[in-house]
Order: C-alpha cells, then structure tokens, then sequence
C-alpha cells in the first residue's frame, strides 16, 4: 500500500505545470498601450506609404507602390489623399456622407455612410470593396482582435525603421503573418507593419510605413467636405452585395 | 500504530491534493501579472472620457482576461487585414447585383407609359450576346461577377457621342414625328422608325424607347458604322443600336461580347465596379480599351461567378 502511494506521488511530481503559452505578454503588453494612446486620439494625421504585391497573369509577381494622407477627427470626420498605381483619389467623409473623386478620372462618386468613422470603414469595405489604409489600428478592439485570430504573438527584439527604434512584434497564424514596428519611445506610435500571406502562392505580401505622426491636430471642419469640381462626372459605385 | 496508518493514507492524499494545486495557481499568476501590468483602470477611464473628449474610435477596448492557456482561434475578429490583391474573390452570397434596370417587364402585355422615362418593354435590346471565341485572360471579379474582356482596361474618360440633331436618347418626348417615319411591329406592339431612333406612342405624342430586337429596316441610318463581332461576322452600329445583315434587311440585334465601338450615346453612365469603371448602357456594360492607341470600348461578358 506504501508503496503503491509512492509510486503515485512520484509520477505526478513528474508532471509538467506549465502549460504551452504562444502568446508574449511583452509583446501584449506593447500592443495594447499602442492601442490605448491610439484610443485616446481625439484627432491625427499621418502618410502611409504602402507597397502591395498582386499576381499578373503575364508577369507573376508584382508590387505597387502607394502613398496615402490620412487625417481623421473623432468620431466622425476623415479624408483620405492617395497617390499611386489606382491614380490620384481623394475619400471625404464628413459624418453623412463619404465622397470618392478621382483626379486622374475627374469623376466622383457618392456613399451614404454612418454616423462614425469606424462604422463608415467597415460597411464601405464589406460594400464596395475599398480598402482603408491601416485601418486595422484604429479598432477599437485591436489587440483583442489580433489575439483572436493568431496562434502566436512573439515579440522578436528591437529593430529600426527610418532611425527610429522600434520594437518588433509578430502575430501569426495559418494564413498569415503580421508584423509591426512600434515606436520605442512615450508615444508608442506604430511605424511600420508587414503582413505576409501564406494561403497565397507565391506569398504575396502587404508592407506600410507610418510617417509624419501628427496627435491631437487642430483640423477644419471644412476639409471634410467635398465640392466636385465642374465637369467632373457623377458615376455610381457599384456594391458587392 | 493504527493511528500512524490513517496518517499516512492522510497525508499520501494531502500531498497528491498539494500536487493538484500549483496548476491552477500558475495560471491565476499569469492572469494577474498580466492584469496588474496593463492597468485595468484605464479602460474605464477610456470609457468615461468618450463622453467627454470625442476621441477617433471611442478609446482602446480590451478584455480583462489575457489568459492565453486556452485560446479560442476560431473568434471572429474585426481584424480584416486581407488587402485588395488581385486573387479571384467568389463570394458565396449571390444576392443580385444591383443592375440599373431601364425599366423591362418580362410580361409582354404589359405596356405602361409615361411621360417620365420608365417605359416597360421588353425588347432585350441590350442583353448581351455570348461570344463563341473563348477568353485568354482571366476575368475581372467583383461583387460575385466574372467581367470577362479580350482587351485589357484602359480608362478613359466618358463623353457621350452626339449622333445629330435627329437621334435621342432613351425617354425623350416628341409631339410629332418628321414624315420619313415608319411604322414597325414587333410581337404585337407598334414602333415607329425614324433615322434610327424608334419611339412608342405616349400620350399625344412619342417617346424614345430602346431599340427592339428583331425589328428591320431596310436602309441603315445615315453615320453607321460597321463593328467588328468576330472574324466572320459585322454588325452595324449607330446611336447605341446593333443590326445584322439578313435577307430583308438589317435586323436590330443584341451586342455580342467582344464587340469593339468607339461611340457610346447620352443614356449611358458611368459605373465603378470595384476599381475599374465600366460604362453601362442599359444592361450592356461596355469596358474602356485602348486599340491601336484609340480610345474604345468593348462589350463585356458578365456572368455570375459559381462556387
């Protein structure tokens, strides 16, 4: 009887405790302040420069390169400037409405939308296809949501983008992987992110780089709202639904 | 003695309790390091503060539990961070596009006409044709629709093409029409022709109505043009109306897929389909091409994208 409770103790002291956590709490941790002073922003501006891999038929593999100007002040107002491979286009929305215009086209194009900003990114992307420039920061929800939908969240060690150090963290799951750059310094300002697809072959992949952080501006009500230029024409956005 | 027995048995099932315990403590100790760490009172903070200072996306939400030691993967995240790569995106939600219907009514005993434009006949005029010619490139996809094309896009702007003073566009009224005009039947319903343009009696004078398919005429109007449809067949194109060759004249007839024109009427919009804009004339949408370094455009095959 001793000794089989010997035996017993034994074997569970050789149990392992610890269970397997993918998830850095460092790299949580940097997340979520990101995430809290992004969440504090009552107003900002930054330029996003991307570069998009697409797959051509003829020619395999290619990137595109865009720059986007981004202002937004909460809740409700955003424009969007961008420049690169779909011409030159501009986003206004000013709480009611988001307008598109093209300069390359000269013509425009217009969404009734919701009443804050978030909303207004989320049902034009699922209707209309548009694509937001690093949207995904601004979710309210964003660490939560990374966390979510990753079976690792590691934080790599420190890096620097344009002479700024950085902490690097990955999140990766199946499909994909996303990397960020957040800026080591009071501000914690995400400075770059990579995102890498895996169900794509080859692995296409989707960089961009924050510049010209600007928080909390002072922007005009006015330069939220788009007056379409004479002879410019009126299309009609065409939904996915 | 006895009494050191029970001890024993005792103590052997205290220790195997004491072994159970460290698990569970391990993981409150992560769920409170990582508690303590992050500050719970700020969200609330965060949450108050929306009230007071509009912030951009009503301040950063988080769960308390940052447990990792079970995760849920298969949460649905607000993450979408799928960018817009050229990859063939089947939807499987087939809920119809929304077409810019020019009024047609599959019943054909239905004639209801008005002064405004909304005129139901059904003359499929501008349904477009299938090309036997296979494809080459992979279509365009967008909003569960395959936009196939032999030629790639190239944008151009719009403008609509002025036929002259005697052509309209769809829904234009006239009080009397000029004496060349000719009376064509068409399954039961009466048109009348003029220099291309056809019109339906409407109250005390005539309206614009689409071309219907199968009606003949005997002389092409004046600014015709011959339209390439494949290696073996022309049509003859004016005012945004296709006609084919037959034994008692020239037949109005649906576009084919393919067919290159470089005109397109008043009537016509401009619609973006996803990033590329088509131009769309009744149902027809027509794609802006380059061919030999003029700007055209070329009838798009729109079909449904399966699973």
């Amino acid at each position: 009887m001793n000794k089989i409770f010997l035996i017993v103790i034994v074997a569970l002291s050789l149990r392992i405790y610890a269970q397997e956590s993918k998830i850095d709490t460092t790299a949580i941790m940097i997340l979520d302040k990101m995430a809290d002073m992004i969440g504090e922003l009552s107003s900002c501006s930054f330029t996003l420069n991307t570069s998009n891999d697409a797959i051509d038929v003829d020619l395999g593999l290619i990137k595109y390169f865009n720059v986007h100007q981004v202002y937004m002040v909460g809740p409700d107002k955003m424009l969007i400037n961008s420049q690169g491979d779909k011409g030159h286009r501009g986003f206004w929305y000013n709480g009611k409405q988001l307008m598109y215009y093209s300069y390359s086209e000269n013509n425009y194009g217009v969404i009734d939308a919701p009443s804050d900003i978030l909303a207004t990114i989320d049902t034009v992307h699922k209707n209309y296809g548009i694509d937001f420039p690093a949207a995904d920061f601004f979710y309210p929800t964003f660490t939560d949501d990374l966390i979510a939908q990753s079976d690792e969240i590691v934080y790599v060690g420190k890096s620097k983008v344009a002479d700024k150090d950085c902490f690097h963290v990955i999140a990766k799951n199946e499909e994909m992987s996303i990397q960020i750059w957040i800026s080591d310094n009071a501000l914690l300002l995400p400075m770059k992110f990579v995102i890498v697809y895996y169900d794509i072959n080859p692995n296409e992949q989707y960089e961009g780089t924050f510049s010209d952080w600007r928080l909390n501006p002072e922007l005009p009500n006015a330069m939220f709202e788009f007056t379409p230029p004479p002879g410019a024409n009126r299309l009609r956005l065409a939904p996915q639904k | 003695m006895k009494a050191l027995k029970i001890n024993y048995r005792h103590l052997s099932y205290l220790i195997i309790v004491i072994m159970l315990i460290p698990i569970s403590a391990e993981a409150q100790k992560m769920r409170h390091k990582s508690g303590g760490n992050l500050n719970r009172g700020e969200q609330n903070i965060s949450r108050t503060n929306v009230q007071q200072k509009k912030t951009i996306n009503g301040g950063h939400q988080k769960s308390t539990n940052r447990d990792f030691s079970n995760m849920n993967t298969t949460k649905k995240s607000n993450l979408d961070t799928k960018r817009d790569i050229n990859k063939t995106n089947i939807k499987e939600n087939k809920k119809s596009f929304d077409r810019d219907k020019v009024n047609i009514d599959n019943s054909k005993r239905n004639i209801n006409i008005d002064n405004s434009k909304n005129i139901n006949i059904n003359n499929r005029n501008t349904i477009v044709r299938p090309n036997y010619r296979p494809y080459p490139r992979p279509p365009y996809v967008y909003g569960g629709f395959h936009f196939y094309c032999y030629h790639p896009y190239f944008y151009h702007p719009f403008v609509p093409f002025y036929w002259g003073p005697v052509w309209h566009p769809w829904g234009f009224f006239v009080a009397t029409l000029a004496v060349t005009a000719i009376v064509i039947s068409v399954e039961n319903q009466q048109y009348h022709y003029d220099q291309g343009v056809y019109y339906i009696e409407s109250n005390g004078g005539y309206t614009v109505v689409q071309a219907p398919v199968g009606a003949t005429i005997k002389v092409l109007p004046e600014g015709s043009e011959t339209v390439v449809v494949n290696e073996t067949t022309n049509n003859y194109y004016y005012g945004g109306t296709y006609y084919e060759k037959t034994d008692d004249g020239y037949t109005v007839a649906p576009p084919t897929a393919g067919t290159i024109v470089e005109n397109l009427p008043d009537g016509a919009k401009e619609v973006k389909v996803g990033d590329q804009t088509y131009v769309k004339y009744g149902e027809t949408y027509y794609q802006p091409i380059q061919q030999d370094g003029k700007n055209m455009y070329e009838v798009v095959n729109v079909e449904e994208a399966k699973d």
